[in-house]
């Protein structure tokens, strides 16, 4: 689970734009319905195997040709609506999470592959927003990236809704970060030095 | 062919059973603490795949009869 830390508020969380999981899921979307459709009329018509079938695979004259149908388009959608469900996990937690001291990202790359990162406000030095093509102009979605002091020298954050307005929470967040600091006596160079000057403890990649 | 039959409901019951494991895991581990929308969604993702087991084990049973 994504640890959020006792004084650590989360301020934004942010997923790619619906439309991406809409575009996803559509040709599955589309066939498991067509599979249901497809169960219901079979379900109500009465019909026999093909002369060509009942010739070619003579076995298949002890199975009711209508039970079969049901059967095989049943386990077919089982498969396909699987299928749904990685591609909605994959879209779902798949996610960009701004918290007070800091920014995280934990992408699903595939059902045994995982990455989680994260990247202390004082470590980032731009955030610059691409919005590329006519879709993502009208729906309003686009790539936010993070230039950083660290390791992980990008964090993109891909196809997010209102990525100008996600560019300026995070000013807001490091502007707040950075004021608390200089509170207690921080300066930017000691708080990079604070976490070993170089990784990050959290940033890690995690695989199965 | 009884066989096959059985193999095919085996293979894809064993099949659901897995994505249904790996896609609980990953939300249980990596969703964000208090997140009510997960939920739902796993709960969605488990009626809809016992259903569909249970619809095509009952054409399966309605086969051998």
């Amino acid at each position: 689970m994504i640890t959020i830390r006792d004084q650590e508020e989360v301020v934004l969380v942010k997923r790619r734009h619906h439309f991406i999981l809409v575009r996803s899921l559509i040709f599955f979307g589309i066939s498991f319905v067509a599979i249901l459709v497809l169960m219901i009329i079979t379900f109500f018509a009465s019909f026999t195997f093909p002369e060509i079938v009942a010739e070619s695979l003579p076995f298949l004259l002890e199975y009711k040709a209508r039970i079969l149908a049901l059967y095989s388009l049943s386990l077919l959608a089982l498969v396909l609506w699987q299928v749904v469900f990685v591609v909605v996990a994959e879209y779902y937690l798949d996610c960009w999470v701004v918290t007070s001291e800091r920014t995280i990202h934990t992408e699903l790359r595939s059902l045994f592959s995982r990455i989680l990162s994260s990247v202390p406000h004082h470590r980032i030095q731009d955030v610059t927003v691409d919005v590329k093509g006519i879709i993502p102009t009208l729906f309003r979605y686009g790539d936010l990236q993070i230039q950083t002091a660290g390791q992980f020298q990008e964090f993109i954050f891909n196809d997010i809704p209102y990525p100008y307005d996600t560019q300026e929470v995070i000013f807001k967040a490091q502007k707040e970060y950075l004021r608390k600091a200089k509170e207690k006596g921080l300066s930017v160079e000691e708080l990079i030095k604070k976490d070993g000057g170089s990784v990050s403890e959290e940033e890690k990649v995690v695989n199965y | 062919m009884n066989l096959f039959l059985i193999i095919t409901f085996a293979l894809a019951a064993f099949f659901s059973l897995l994505v249904s494991i790996v896609i609980f895991h990953h939300f249980k581990k990596f969703a964000l603490p208090g997140d009510t929308i997960s939920t739902k969604i796993l709960r969605i993702s488990k009626i809809g795949s016992i259903i569909l087991l249970f619809i095509s084990f009952t054409f399966l049973i309605i086969l051998f009869l």
